[in-house]
């Protein structure tokens, strides 16, 4: 069957053509993507000129994957279907393509661009290191919060160490502002670190200097006025009645109205509201004596009916409406004092300072994160006015670029891609048939990644305007292929009330755009509410039930249990794990706290750090000691110290009055530690610990199965930290250890259990997401909040504002009074949110295909006889209106369980028995050991070696030693030590050595330039024991006069005069100990020489200090 | 039982030999196969002596070729610089480049990549200076700044008169073939030009391969993980040798780099090696690891760096606590108070003087501590003052290392021997990096001698092993009975191109230099392919393919291969579930305790006891009788408690000050502010000296600006409240006999009002709990509770809340005292009003607090957290809270 949105992907594939794609879940995405990334392929010189960039890795995974299959399905007859056949030809003329070029693309399908942004970025910063300011390749880190952390610290401290000038100042008064508190400036500051690529462009130079308050002031102003006149838009038909109750409410109070019929004023406005809305921002039902309308008939009773009858029509309203009459109370009414205006204008100014002390810290530590790879390429790209050419740079020019996931863009991504496809309009214009096209594709409705900077309000402004001066087609696709004709038309039911009624590209407010459901019909989803105290058990047993039955059937290949954070599925995953059906969930099965791993983090505390008594302790408890509270007790008061411990535990007497199990126990810890102490720092970190645990009674002291798994990741885990790290200490594994998850289960696992956002892309038989009763963290009040505001007629511009001294919570919740422009700000950012999380339950949903079930653990409301609201801000909230009247209600009974030990008893673990440990050979007495350095010696000796060498290619043998030979030597020396400090000294030693050599008339004979066979480090083999040796003979001669060879030694040995002193030095035995010493090498070279040569060889020492030789006898 | 020989001598080949040709191979492991080889064969023909042939690695024999011509006089000698001195040199330049305005994120990794592109320019004999290749360079930013900077490496190295070994090999093709002079490649593919031209200055040259029939390829496997595939191949290697134990077999790491220690792990299981038998290890590995890494380096480095300017407290305690150390008699015990100190400075860095004084007092002064000789070495060759040359300082660190008692703390194995003799090397060739850097100050030479240890490999001697670990070059040549290869997915081999960023992309492509372009990438990956195929009788193949939730392709290569994936192999060792079997756990049930009077007499008795019995008798247990104190963390800045304690100090002294209202009505602003700046600079003096130290003064005077400010607004709301007050007694001492104890409280401030009133006040810098807290069953928040008690004539107890963001009073009464003071009344639900409630609700107090002290002194420590009672405790390791669940 043809999509009725057929034309518009066809649309979509035109080669010479730039498109912004609106498609909404489920409208076969990544197939379009593969599509016209083939049809690209085959209109280019190169396939590297085709890039795509996509989301995650496993998305460029998977489509590099579909163009692969597609190329080799090309090889295939042509298939039947339509849609097949679309594929095929494009994939058939990629392939032609490919063989016409020689490409190689099935055998090298790395050549295929299609990476992540961050990929990209990194490329482009490792190919422009000069340009990105990168140097090279770069360490990219996940986890960079330590690096900010200690680039504010070491900048508050260089800042306040300073004396004059602005930034000390500035430093002051900022954290004055935050009550000298210093941890929460640097957390602060840090935040905001992070966030740098967002305020870098707005004041990333120098910071505020004092005009800006102006500035500021006037932007603030102008935003006032253009919301009041919005408002005034909106309530026009009924402010008349609005400006009537106003003003009978404060004669009736006694205060003056600041209200004037015709325009809305700050202070009108806010009277308006509190007027209109309740406390708690929702219409109000009714008014009484408080607003200034007691009970009463006649005038009073026109009065307020007059304004309820407004109320009535108000209620009937939109949302937007509704929001915008909200908007009226935190309306910004004034900058703050100047006091607060010079904090920020500080803050602005120290930001820039900070951003550079990063840079410093990420020099220092060779680690940098995304960001900053990101900025490095973007840097590397070139401003507008010095674009740079990447066709020089780049391994090939970008011919194409195809984007994915455009709703989940941030600024600095936008700008990147602008910088990408600059002047690509101007190459389109004067080639056309040739042109380079920019694909984006995305669905507004699932942008859901805010929180990393994400601007849903970029692809709408993409779609509108286009990227730079490119302009793009924009085209919407509506049909859904991946769920049945029920889901469909459910989620376009129940997300068109849900979503806002018009898009906001300000607030990141999308609309609804209902989708075709290509699929059959199939079961409606259900909403199920269990009610009661264990209602959250409750919900996960019967998923689990869901599951089983999922499991088990055939027809079902893939089931999802999805939510909104890591902690929301914590239940879920802990009955699965009890009731042991398997799963697969990547980071969110934290181990940290586990038993096993707590257990195992004690062990390596003590053995790492045996000055830690808490650890002690904890060690004393674990299953495998279990010291009861009596001996626990008597060993702690013993033992004040860590230390004092590990004495107590290595001498530990029976009259110490320890229990007679304690006491055992204590003896063999004591050879546990003695086994540990022995294989320290001699066994591969993670073998050491690991085989202290397996003496420790690890393995046993697991209460299950599946604890063993848990210790091998840790072990996994420790391996690698180690390698990583620098050194381990016992507080640098337990912070990388929060990050330690179970595995996912290996392979064809059919649940996974994944946050909503990790499931974005992804498609299931059947979804649950469950835990909708839930809300999210409050939004943390960050130190700075800006946002940029594009006003109807002007340019955009950033408002920015700073966080009240010291306070923690909004003046807003704690019932003080709003007019700053920061409560602004961060309502606006709420409200984002609020938005986003809307969209996220959206991507929830439209992930499933045949089966949809959402579930709430709610309280029951006794009163009303029917469940409770749900708490503002959950997904369930947001559900309620629409479904609250067809959800299934289990109410559940208490779950008590009243089994094994009642809970908070006094019962703990031990293990029986304790496993044996070897016995250790007791090891030997440490020996000091010599570490005088004789480096200048060896060198010098090497030196004369080579200067001994070189004298016999000469073909007349110097007196002295010339100027050539000296070179030789001294650069040789220099080869060996470097350009030492006392290089001159070195030389003119050897120089004497050589020159007294050149002096001794045995060593003349020797070397005589006429004699026939003389060879110079002459390499020899020789077989001894059945073994080949291998020799080297300094120097070696044919005595033609005796038909007899010599073989000469040198050594170079120094007799140093300091040890013996010029009387006692006796020449002699030195002579002898050195023959003796080198007795068995000189008789290898005599025995390899006679057989080679077969005479008489006659072997000698040669003493270059003494200038002399000696013989060694025959043996 | 000698093995099998890694390399079959070829007829040809031997007769090269034999004629005396040199065998120029791609690595030294070809290299010495083949001599072994040559060895093997002439002890079979029965030679005892022979001269040895050259056989060596190419680079190398065209080292040794240069060196001999300057032996003999036909080159003048000239001094090379090593590749790590070369990127020294390169990495000042480019730091110290300040035509461009930047600074390089990695100046290190920039210099690595230019010392290879000068290299390569060099391989392949390019001049800079020629103008056609200079204008490709011109082109761009990056490549334009290289020549740059390769100008200024010339120059230096013209200067000081050293060469770079390729540069100084050309000089070799300037002389006349000597006819002796034969070469044979064996297995060298792709030569660079330059050695291209060098063996065409041979007499005679020929290329030679191995072996030319590709060996069978087993099927291809695939793993779901890392481990799998390592622990796979590590039970193949066992499973081969025990099969024919005199065969020869290898494993290939694709990363070498990331699985070597992992993969030695693996074999050490597998071969019952870990920790007996771990010398008897059947395997040699291609690469060791970074000597940096090795522990006795580490510990060497440890005290290196806590001898320098500032001092890192972890590594402070690591040093005092290595095996490897032998250090002057300490009293342990107050060793580990004093390291307890250090952490609790709450600066993981603290300055070397301060880290000296407190360590000083745990050596006797006669005895010659390190640290004392640290500031002789000081005195004597101004460690501090004078900037050295890294030979200068090599003779230096020898001397610091020596008074901490390096490395004679335990005896060491032979492993750590040589690891002691590799470190020795590495410290001579740190001593030649004289030649390109400027003298150093200490923390610099140390920061240059990490990056040399760093560099430096530790290769543990062994013996010819039947098993070979090699990287994917290594095993060129040599031929195997078994060869498995790891890690062969789609994105290594291929793996993407890698051209140099510093040279023009054309210039690459058009002279074909190592990773310019795909094509090369998938040629190379062909010919190692090939090359592991003809060097083993079979080929084992493997990759994981699975990586971070997405699915990875196998290489192209096993296109044609049959994949197997291998299903969840990630066995537990078997040591553990055999444990499991034999040893079994119980559940014990624990008797109490009882306090005895001894423990009573020693015991700190505050309101805090209490509390923590309130939240979890277990946290009581702990804390107060145990005394188990999770270890503290690091912080910037004044901590919580010092800012307590401070404020507290203040409002202490200004309570002398102004008694009364009355007396502070009288005076006048500029007096009050007197007095409030002399309590807040007199009250800040007390934190501690090295505190103040670490804090800084910047800190502590913005601290008293805030203390200021805080204390005025305070003055300034207790002048004006209406009913007058006399402050009756300040930090008064109370002993509350409370059941079986006496506690000892302190409370802040006692004061009376007008009419007479007492009112007991306790300042709070911190939130304020609610007061709901005072009055549940087991009171969360039993301090004021304790202060009511311990001041019986009392009519209120109020906590004053003292930040800048609130100051007022908080507390419960017999009547509303003060705003923020509520009747008792008010909360009870009993009919009672004013004082008669209050007195009811101090038997309430004295009844629940009582049973809180009974049950501390009983021994009760049951684990029962009341809500919250774990968010600080931080004691999960000792209370074992989550082993109780069912």
């Amino acid at each position: 069957m043809t999509p009725v949105d057929a034309p518009q992907r066809n649309r979509a594939l035109d080669p010479h053509t730039s498109f912004c794609v609106s498609a909404p879940a489920g409208s076969g995405k990544t197939g379009l993507l593969v599509q016209r990334f083939l049809g690209l392929l085959a209109r280019v010189e190169h396939p590297e000129q085709v890039v795509a960039i996509t989301f995650t890795r496993k998305a460029a995974a998977e489509m590099r994957a579909r163009v692969v299959d597609a190329l080799r399905g090309a090889r295939a007859p042509k298939p039947d279907s339509d849609h097949e056949q679309r594929l095929w030809q494009l994939a058939n003329a990629a392939l032609k393509r490919d063989t016409e070029a020689q490409w190689g693309l099935e055998a090298n399908p790395t050549r295929l661009a299609i990476r992540t942004i961050d990929s990209f970025c990194g490329e482009l910063a490792r190919q422009m290191p000069v340009l990105s300011g990168s140097g090279g390749a770069l360490r990219t880190t996940d986890r960079a919060a330590p690096l900010y952390r200690e680039a504010v610290d070491q900048f508050l401290r260089r800042a306040l160490e300073g004396s004059k000038g602005q930034l000390p100042q500035d430093a002051m008064r900022l954290l004055l502002h935050l009550d000298n508190h210093w941890e929460t400036a640097t957390e602060l500051l840090a935040a905001l670190l992070e966030r740098r690529e967002q305020w870098q462009p707005v004041f990333g130079g120098v910071g505020f200097a004092g005009h800006e308050r102006e500035w500021l002031g006037s932007m603030t102003d102008a935003l006032v006025k253009a919301r009041l006149t919005r408002v005034e838009t909106l309530l026009a038909p009924w402010l008349s009645a609005i400006g009537r109750a106003l003003h009978w409410s404060a004669e009736q109070r006694g205060v003056p109205s600041c209200f004037q019929s015709g325009t809305l004023g700050l202070d009108s406005a806010r009277e308006v509201a509190d007027l209109l809305l309740t406390q708690s921002n929702g219409w109000r039902k009714s008014l009484t004596v408080k607003q200034g309308f007691p009970p009463g008939k006649g005038a009073a009773k026109d009065a307020k009916d007059d304004i309820l009858a407004v109320l009535g029509q108000l209620r009937e309203g939109d949302e937007e409406l509704l929001s915008a009459v909200r908007e009226l109370r935190i309306l910004p009414q004034s900058l703050g004092t100047s006091e607060h205006w010079e904090t920020l204008a500080a803050l602005t100014r120290l930001l820039p300072a900070l951003g550079a002390q990063l840079l410093v810290t990420f020099q220092q530590q060779g680690e940098v994160d995304h960001a900053q790879i990101a900025l490095g390429a973007l840097a590397a790209l070139g401003d507008d006015e010095e674009p740079t050419d990447l066709a020089l740079r780049l391994d090939h020019r970008i011919e194409h670029l195809l984007v994915d996931e455009f709703q989940d863009t941030s600024s600095l991504q936008f700008e990147l891609i602008r910088r990408v496809v600059r002047g690509w309009r101007e190459h389109n214009e004067s080639h056309p048939g040739q042109e380079r096209t920019l694909l984006l594709v995305g669905d507004p409705m699932q942008s859901i990644y805010g929180f990393r900077e994400a601007k849903v309000g970029l692809f709408m402004r993409a779609r509108d305007e286009g990227i730079g001066d490119l302009p793009l087609e924009s085209v919407a696709l509506r049909v859904n292929f991946r769920s049945t004709q029920t889901i469909v038309s459910w989620c376009n039911e129940v997300f068109s009330d849900v979503f806002p009624p018009h898009d906001d590209p300000q607030l990141g407010a999308v609309c609804f755009s209902p989708a075709d459901a290509a699929g059959g019909t199939g079961s409606r989803p259900r909403l199920a509410l269990f009610e009661g105290d264990d209602g959250r058990l409750a919900e996960a047993q019967a998923l689990c039930e869901e599951l089983r039955q999922g499991i088990g059937d055939p027809d079902v290949e893939s089931i999802a249990v999805l939510g909104r954070s890591r902690g929301h599925l914590a239940e879920v995953v802990a009955e699965l794990v009890r009731q042991g059906i398997p799963f697969a969930a990547r980071e969110l099965d934290a181990l940290h706290t586990r038993p096993v791993i707590r257990d195992l983090k004690t062990l390596v505390q003590v053995l790492l750090d045996g000055f830690d008594r808490f650890a002690w302790l904890a060690l004393l408890r674990c299953p495998a000691v279990a010291l009861d509270d009596g001996d626990l007790l008597l060993l702690a008061q013993r033992a004040p110290t860590a230390h004092a411990f590990r004495r107590a535990v290595s001498s530990m007497d029976s009259a110490t009055g320890l229990s007679s199990t304690g006491l055992e126990r204590i003896r063999w810890l004591a050879q546990v530690l003695a086994f540990a102490d022995q294989y320290r720092d001699r066994l591969a970190f993670r073998v050491w610990l690991e085989e202290c645990w397996l003496r420790f009674g690890g393995p046993a002291s697991c209460s299950k199965e599946l604890d063993l798994r848990d210790a091998q990741v840790f072990f996994t885990f420790v391996e690698r930290f180690w390698s990583q790290e620098q050194g381990i200490t016992s507080t640098t594994l337990d912070q990388a250890l929060e990050h330690l998850f179970a595995p996912e289960a290996p392979g064809d696992v059919k649940v996974q259990v994944m946050t909503l956002h990790k499931a974005k892309g992804l498609e299931f038989d059947w979804v649950f997401i469950p835990g909708l009763e839930r809300g999210t963290r409050r939004e943390d009040r960050r130190l700075l909040l800006w946002d940029e505001f594009a006003l109807p007629g002007q340019a955009p511009a950033f408002l920015l504002d700073l966080r009240a001294a010291a306070d923690t919570q909004s003046p807003l919740e704690s019932g003080a009074e709003a007019g700053g422009l920061y409560e602004y700000l961060h309502v606006q950012a709420q409200q984002k949110a609020m938005l986003e999380s809307l969209r996220l339950l959206y991507v929830g949903c439209t992930r499933a295909e045949n089966r949809l079930v959402l579930s709430a653990a709610t309280s029951w409301d006794e009163k009303r006889d029917a469940p409770r609201s749900p708490r503002a801000g959950s997904f369930l909230a947001a559900l309620w209106s629409s479904l609250a009247d067809e959800a299934e209600i289990h109410r559940t009974e208490a779950l008590a369980e009243d089994e094994g030990a009642p809970e908070g008893e006094l019962y703990y673990r031990r293990l029986t028995t304790t496993p044996a440990i070897e016995p250790l050979l007791a090891a030997a007495p440490a020996q000091r050991i010599d570490l005088r350095e004789n480096r200048e010696a060896r060198a010098l000796g090497t030196a004369l070696h080579e200067g001994l060498e070189a004298l016999v290619y000469r073909r007349v043998l110097p007196r002295h030693v010339d100027e050539d030979l000296k070179q030789r030597l001294h650069s040789s020396l220099v080869s060996l030590l470097g350009l030492a400090p006392n290089l001159n000294q070195l030389v003119a030693d050897a120089v004497t050595a050589l020159d007294q050599s050149l002096g001794d008339p045995w060593l003349r004979w020797a070397l005589d330039p006429t004699r026939q066979d003389r060879k110079a480090e002459y390499p020899l083999a020789l077989v001894q024991n059945d073994a080949p040796r291998s020799l080297v003979i300094d120097y070696c001669f044919l005595d033609e006069a005796r038909d007899e060879y010599w073989v000469v030694d040198y050594k170079s040995a120094q007799v140093d005069l300091k040890d013996h002193s010029e009387s006692d030095f006796d020449k002699e035995s030195f002579i002898a100990e050195q023959l003796a010493q080198y007795a068995p090498q000189l008789n290898a070279y005599r025995d390899a020489l006679t057989q080679l040569r077969g005479k008489t060889v006659r072997c000698a020492l040669y003493f270059t200090s003494l200038g002399e030789h000696r013989e060694l006898n025959a043996v | 039982m000698n093995l099998r020989p890694l390399f079959q001598l070829s007829t040809p080949l031997a007769e090269a030999i034999d004629a005396g040709a040199a065998v120029l191979t791609p690595n030294r492991r070809l290299s010495r196969a083949v001599r072994a080889a040559d060895q093997q064969r002439r002890m079979a023909q029965g030679k005892a002596a022979w001269v040895n042939p050259s056989i060596m690695p190419l680079r190398q024999y065209w080292q040794d070729r240069w060196q001999q011509a300057v032996t003999r006089g036909l080159i003048s000698p000239q001094p090379l610089l090593d590749a790590s001195a070369q990127r020294l040199l390169w990495r000042q330049i480019i730091e110290n480049d300040d035509q461009a305005g930047f600074s390089l994120l990695s100046p290190g990794q920039a210099a690595l990549l230019c010392q290879e592109a000068f290299e390569l320019l060099g391989l392949w004999r390019l001049d800079l200076r020629a103008s056609a290749l200079r204008q490709e360079f011109d082109f761009h930013e990056d490549t334009r700044r290289f020549v740059a900077w390769a100008e200024t490496f010339q120059e230096v190295l013209r200067e000081k008169g050293f060469a770079t070994a390729e540069r100084a090999q050309e000089a070799l093709l300037d002389f006349e073939r000597s006819p002796d002079h034969a070469v044979v490649l064996l297995e060298t593919d792709q030569l660079s030009p330059l050695y291209k031209a060098l063996t065409a200055t041979a007499a005679t040259s020929q290329r030679l391969a191995a072996s030319e029939s590709p060996g069978v390829v087993a099927s291809a496997l695939a793993f779901a993980d890392g481990e799998s595939e390592l622990a796979a191949a590590a039970s193949w290697c066992r499973e081969m040798r025990d099969r024919d134990p005199v065969g020869r077999y290898g494993v290939v790491l694709s990363d070498m780099h990331y699985d070597r220690d992992r993969f030695e792990t693996c074999l050490r299981r597998e071969f019952n090696c870990l920790t007996e038998n771990y010398e008897s290890l059947p395997v040699n590995f291609a690469t060791g690891f970074a000597l940096r890494r090795v522990p006795i380096v580490r510990d060497a480095l440890n005290v290196l760096a806590i001898s320098s300017r500032d001092v890192d407290v972890e590594q402070a305690i690591a040093v005092l606590q290595s095996p490897f150390l032998r250090l002057p008699a300490m009293d342990v015990a107050r060793c580990e108070g004093q390291t307890r100190r250090l952490r609790e400075l709450g600066h993981q860095a603290i300055p070397q003087a301060l880290f000296r004084e407190l360590v000083d007092p745990l050596v006797d002064s006669d005895i010659p501590a390190p640290w004392r000789e640290l500031l002789r070495i000081e005195a004597e060759h101004g460690l501090r003052r004078h900037k050295k040359s890294p030979s200068a300082w090599r003779r230096l660190i020898p001397l610091i290392l020596e008074n901490w008692g390096w490395p004679w703390g335990r005896a060491l194995d032979s492993l750590e021997y040589q690891q002691l003799q590799t470190w020795k090397e590495a410290l001579d060739r740190f001593s030649t990096l004289d030649s390109v850097v400027s003298p150093l100050d200490y923390e610099a030479a140390l920061g240059l001698l990490e990056d040399c240890l760093q560099e430096e490999q530790f290769q543990p001697e062994t013996a010819d092993q039947a098993i070979q670990v090699l990287g994917p070059l290594e095993t060129t040549g040599l031929s195997f009975d078994g060869l498995w290869v790891t890690g062969m997915n789609a994105e290594r081999w291929p793996a993407s191109a890698r051209p140099n960023p510093y040279l023009p992309f054309s210039v690459q492509r058009r002279l074909r230099m190592p990773h310019c372009d795909a094509a090369w990438e998938w040629e190379w990956t062909q010919q190692r392919w090939l090359a592991w195929r003809q060097g083993s009788r079979q080929l084992q193949a493997s990759y994981i393919h699975h990586d971070d939730g997405r699915t990875v392709l196998a290489s192209p290569l096993l296109n044609t291969h049959e994949v197997t994936v291998v299903a969840d192999t990630t066995r537990a060792d078997p040591r553990w579930t055999e444990q499991r079997l034999v040893h079994h756990l119980e559940t014990i049930a624990r008797p109490n305790s009882a306090l005895i009077e001894d423990d009573v007499a020693t015991l700190h008795r505050g309101s805090g006891l209490i509390e923590a019995q309130s939240l979890c008798p277990f946290q009581a247990f702990a804390a107060y009788r145990l005394g188990a104190t999770p270890a503290s963390v690091y912080f910037s800045g004044l901590s919580a408690a010092e800012r307590g304690s401070v404020l507290h100090h203040a409002l202490y002294l200004l309570a002398n000050t102004y008694p009364n209202r009355e007396a502070l009505r009288d005076a006048d602003e500029k007096a009050r502010k007197v007095s409030v700046s002399n309590a807040s600079s007199e009250a800040l003096s007390t934190v501690h000296r090295h505190r103040r130290r670490l804090v800084g003064e910047a800190c502590l005077e913005l601290e008293q600006r805030r203390l200021e400010a805080l204390l005025s607004k305070w003055l300034e709301g207790e002048a004006l409240r209406e009913s007058s007050w006399r402050i009756e007694a300040r930090e008064a001492d109370r002993a509350l006999a409370l059941g079986p104890l006496t506690l000892n409280l302190r409370l802040d401030r006692v004061d009376e009002l007008d009419r007479g009133q007492r009112v007991v006040l306790d300042y709070k810098s911190g939130r304020i709990d609610p007061l709901s807290h005072w009055l549940e069953e087991r009171p969360r928040k039993p301090q004021l509770p304790l202060y009511a008690l311990a001041e019986p004539k009392a009519d209120a107890v109020s906590y004053v809340s003292l930040r800048s963001a609130e100051i007022s009073f908080r507390g419960l009464g017999a009547s509303a005292l003060l705003s923020g003071i509520e009747p008792i009344a008010q909360r009870r639900a009993d009919e009672l009003e004013g004082e008669a409630a209050m007195e009811a609700q101090r038997a309430d107090w004295r009844r629940e607090l009582e049973a809180l002290a009974e049950e501390f002194v009983s021994g009760e420590a049951a684990v029962t957290p009341s809500t919250d009672a774990c968010r600080y405790c931080a004691r999960e390791a000792l209370c074992r809270r989550d082993d109780l669940e069912p």
